[in-house]
C-alpha cells in the first residue's frame, strides 16, 4: 500500500487529534478520581454500620490519642509540668451529614469531619500562658476507605503552617486525604482507629518533604510507612481547652491543656512517632512486655455441637456477635484478644465459667460443661455462648484497654469504685441485665430465624428470645424486680431449652433443634 | 412434785441448748444457676457460691438456736490478695506518693489510684499512665482514710493514710487477678423450716432455701 505525503499528513493529523482527545479524556478522568463526588446515602449507612461494629464511634473521645493521665502542660500556669485529671476531654462526634466522598481508582474514600464540645486541636508546640489559639490551626477527620474486599478507617489531621493560613487564597477545609491545595504547607498526622499515631508527613507547597508514601491500604491492613528523604523531627501535642469563645480567627479558652504525644523519628519507619505513653514491648494499652498472640477463638477442645453453633453466631450481625468477632481477624477494632473455648466438668448446676485475663499468653478461657447439654437444644447452647462471650469480652477489654473500658461501661465502673468489696460477677451480670439482654435476644432471634424456627406469632417469638436471653442472670437486681410469674415464665423457657422439661419436671417440646451434645 | 420440777428443768435446758450441724449441704437449684454449698464443722462454717467469673467464699462461726441459723461471717482465712511494697523516701509536710503498678509478673499495669474517706467512699481517683506510674500529693487532713490502688478484675489494695502521711513514699503495687470474692464480715439469720439428716430448709423472708446433704 502506498501512502502519499498529503494522506500521511492527513492521517497523522487525525491520529494527533485522536491522541489529544484520548489524552484529554485520560487527564480529565484522572482529575475526576481525586475530586469530590456525590455522597451516597446507602454508602454512608453502610459505613455507619461498619463503624458501629468495628470502631464503635460512640466510645471515641479526645482521650484516645494519649494516656489519660499524661504529662500536661497547662497554659494557665506557664509550662509547669504537672499531672492532673483531664477536664477538657470531650466526646468525638462524627459529622456524617457533612461527609465528603472521593473516588480513587477502585476505592471510595469518605472523609467524615469530627466535632467536639470543647476545643480540640493538634499542634507542634504547646501554647504559652494567655496565648490565643487560631481555631483553624488544625482539623481532624475520620477517613473510611472502601473497596470490593474491605473497609478500613483511620484519623487524618491537618496542621497548617501559619504562612498558609494567612494567605487569603487558602481554603483549609478543601484539603483532603487525596489532594491538598497547591499552596498547602503543613503537617499531616495519621492515627489509627484506636488513636495510635502511626505516621506523620510534612508537606510544603503541596510537595511531600518526607518520602513517606500516601497511606494506602496494603494487604496487612496497615498504613504504609517509608523512609523519608528529608526527615524533620518534631514534637506533637494534643491541645484541648474548656470555656472557649471565638472571634474571627482565634479562640480564647479559660483553660488550655497541651498533652505531649511524642516526637517523630527519622529512624527506620521514618514518619513514625515515639510515644512516651506506649509500654515497652508494644501490645495494647495496659499490655506490654509480652509478644502479642494473634486474635483468634481456639475451640479445638470444644464439643462439635458447640463449635457448630459458635460458627453460625460468629458470622451473624448483632452487637454481641460483633463482640465475639473481636476475638477474630474479621474485626479491625480490637487488639489481639484470644478466646479459648473448651469443655470441662463444672460443679453441680454450673453450666459455664470464664476465667481472668492471662497477660502472658494474652487470652481468656471459657469452660463449658457439655455433659449438662446432653438434652439441650442448640438455642440453649447459643444462649450460653453469647452470655459467656460477653463475659470474655468484658474481661479482655478491661484488662487491655481499661481507660476506654471504664468510660464505655461507666455504670459498671462506677459500681466498682463505689463498692468497698466489689463482686466482679455481680458487676458483669448487672451490666448484662442493663445493656445486653436485649442484644443477646436479637442475636438469638437472628440465629433462630436463620434456621427457620417456627413461632405462633411475632409476639411469642420476641418474648421467647427475650426470656431466653435472661439465662445466667437470675441473681441480678433487674431480674428480681420482675414479678414472680414473669420470673417463672423465663425460668421455664430456659429450662425447657436446657433439659427438655419445665420447672415441674414435665417433658416439653423445645423451640430449637436438638443440640446433639452427646458425650 | 420435786421430780416433775427436775424433769422440767432438764427439758428446758435441753430445749435451750444450742444445736449443731455437721457436714456439707448443697442448695437445690435450677441448672444454670450458681451452685451453693455450706459446710459445717464444729462451730465454724465455710460457704462457696460458684459464679461465671469468680467464686464467692465465706467463713465464720454459726449457732443454731430457737429454730434459727445464725451465720456470723468473719475474715476468710488465707485470702488471695494483691501485694505492695512501701519505700519511704524522706519526710514531707504532706504525703507525696509515687505509685508504680505491676501485675504478678512485674509487667506494668494501668490501674486507678486515689483517696477514700474513713467509710471507704471515693474522694478522688485517677489513672496511672500506660507504664503503671502515677503520683499524688495528699495534704494533711482528717477526711482521707485510705489510699487505694485498684483495677477492675484485680484485688484492691487499701493502705491506711496514716502510714503515708508526712512522708514521701514510693509504692510498688503488684495486683493479683481476682478469682475469689470473700464475703464481708456480717451476720445472716435464717429461720429453720426443716432439718433432717439429708435435708435442711431455711427461709429468710419469702424465699425458701432447700439444701441437700452431700456425702
Amino acid at each position: 500500500m502506498k501512502i502519499n505525503f498529503t494522506d500521511a499528513l492527513k492521517l497523522s493529523g487525525q491520529s494527533l487529534y485522536f491522541a489529544i482527545i484520548v489524552a484529554f479524556l485520560f487527564i480529565s478522568s484522572c482529575k475526576k478520581e481525586y475530586e469530590e463526588t456525590k455522597t451516597n446515602d446507602y454508602l454512608i449507612l453502610e459505613l455507619k454500620n461498619w463503624a458501629y461494629n468495628n470502631i464503635r464511634p460512640q466510645t471515641l473521645t479526645t482521650a484516645i490519642f494519649r494516656g489519660r493521665q499524661s504529662k500536661i502542660m497547662s497554659a494557665e500556669k506557664g509550662n509547669d509540668a504537672q499531672r492532673q485529671l483531664m477536664k477538657g476531654d470531650s466526646k468525638l462526634s462524627l459529622q456524617w451529614d457533612d461527609a465528603k466522598t472521593y473516588l480513587n481508582g477502585n476505592e471510595t474514600i469518605v472523609e467524615v469531619p469530627i466535632k467536639t464540645k470543647n476545643i480540640f486541636l493538634f499542634n507542634l508546640t504547646a501554647p504559652m500562658k494567655n496565648e490565643k489559639i487560631r481555631k483553624d490551626k488544625s482539623f481532624t477527620r475520620m477517613v473510611f476507605i472502601k473497596n470490593a474486599q474491605k473497609i478500613e478507617s483511620f484519623f487524618i489531621t491537618f496542621i497548617f503552617d501559619d504562612n498558609y493560613l494567612i494567605d487569603a487564597s487558602s481554603s483549609p477545609e478543601s484539603n483532603s486525604y487525596l489532594k491538598q491545595e497547591s499552596n498547602f504547607s503543613g503537617f499531616m498526622l495519621y492515627h489509627d482507629a484506636n488513636g495510635n499515631l502511626i505516621k506523620t508527613q510534612y508537606i510544603n507547597n503541596a510537595t511531600p518533604k518526607d518520602k513517606a508514601v500516601s497511606a494506602k491500604s496494603n494487604p496487612n491492613n496497615k498504613l504504609s510507612i517509608a523512609l523519608p528523604d528529608e526527615c524533620i523531627q518534631y514534637d506533637v501535642y494534643e491541645i484541648i481547652g474548656t470555656g472557649c469563645y471565638d472571634d474571627t480567627y482565634y479562640t480564647y479558652c479559660e483553660n488550655v491543656y497541651a498533652i505531649y504525644l511524642g516526637r517523630t523519628t527519622c529512624e527506620s519507619g521514618g514518619g513514625g512517632v515515639t510515644n512516651p505513653y506506649t509500654p515497652p514491648g508494644g501490645g495494647g494499652g495496659g499490655g506490654g512486655g509480652s509478644k502479642p498472640s494473634p486474635r483468634e477463638i481456639i475451640d479445638s477442645l470444644l464439643n462439635k455441637c458447640m463449635k457448630d453453633v459458635k460458627d453460625i453466631l460468629i458470622t451473624q450481625n448483632g452487637q454481641v456477635n460483633a463482640l465475639l468477632r473481636s476475638f477474630t481477624d474479621d474485626n479491625s477494632f480490637s487488639p489481639n484478644y484470644t478466646w479459648i473455648l473448651k469443655n470441662n466438668t463444672l460443679p453441680s448446676t454450673d453450666l459455664a465459667a470464664t476465667g481472668s485475663w492471662d497477660r502472658t499468653k494474652r487470652n481468656v478461657t471459657t469452660e463449658i460443661d457439655d455433659a449438662k447439654f446432653s438434652n439441650a437444644s442448640d438455642l440453649a447452647i447459643a444462649k450460653t455462648l453469647l452470655h459467656e462471650g460477653v463475659h470474655a469480652y468484658l474481661v479482655a477489654y478491661f484488662a487491655n484497654d481499661p481507660l476506654n473500658a471504664n468510660k464505655e461501661y461507666s455504670v459498671l465502673f462506677d459500681e466498682y469504685i463505689k463498692t468497698k468489696n466489689p463482686d466482679l460477677n455481680a458487676l458483669h451480670h448487672n451490666e448484662m441485665a442493663r445493656k445486653f439482654v436485649e442484644q443477646i435476644s436479637f442475636s438469638l432471634r437472628d440465629y433462630g430465624n436463620s434456621l427457620n424456627y417456627v413461632f405462633s406469632s411475632n409476639y411469642e417469638k420476641e418474648r421467647f428470645y427475650i426470656d431466653l436471653a435472661w439465662g445466667g442472670l437470675f441473681e441480678t437486681n433487674v431480674f428480681k424486680t420482675l414479678s414472680i410469674d414473669e420470673q417463672n415464665r423465663i425460668k421455664n423457657v430456659i429450662l425447657i431449652e436446657q433439659k427438655g422439661e419445665d420447672l415441674s419436671g414435665t417433658k416439653r417440646t423445645q423451640k430449637g433443634k436438638t443440640g446433639g451434645c452427646k458425650l | 412434785m420435786k421430780l416433775i420440777f427436775i424433769l422440767l428443768l432438764i427439758m428446758t435446758s435441753y430445749a435451750c441448748k444450742a444445736q449443731t450441724l455437721y457436714g456439707s449441704y448443697r442448695e437445690k437449684k435450677m441448672i444454670g444457676e450458681p451452685s451453693h454449698t455450706i459446710s459445717f464443722n464444729g462451730t465454724t462454717f465455710k460457704e462457696e457460691i460458684s459464679g461465671d467469673i469468680l467464686k464467692k467464699m465465706g467463713f465464720g462461726s454459726y449457732t443454731v438456736k430457737n429454730n434459727k441459723l445464725i451465720l456470723n461471717y468473719k475474715d476468710y482465712p488465707k485470702q488471695d490478695t494483691s501485694k505492695y511494697e512501701l519505700i519511704y523516701l524522706n519526710q514531707s509536710p504532706h504525703s507525696n506518693i509515687d505509685v508504680s503498678v505491676f501485675d504478678l509478673d512485674t509487667i506494668p499495669l494501668i490501674a486507678n489510684y486515689g483517696c477514700r474517706d474513713v467509710r471507704d467512699l471515693v474522694i478522688n481517683m485517677v489513672s496511672t499512665d500506660k507504664n503503671g506510674k502515677g503520683n499524688m500529693l495528699v495534704f494533711d487532713n482528717k477526711t482521707v482514710g485510705y489510699f487505694v490502688i485498684d483495677c477492675v478484675g484485680y484485688h484492691r489494695i487499701s493502705i491506711p493514710i496514716n502510714r503515708l502521711m508526712h512522708k514521701s513514699v514510693a509504692i510498688k503495687a503488684y495486683l493479683k487477678p481476682q478469682k475469689n470474692y470473700y464475703i464481708d464480715k456480717m451476720t445472716k439469720v435464717f429461720k429453720i423450716i426443716k432439718t433432717k439428716e439429708r435435708e435442711l430448709i431455711l427461709t429468710n423472708g419469702p424465699t425458701h432455701y432447700i439444701f441437700e446433704k452431700l456425702d
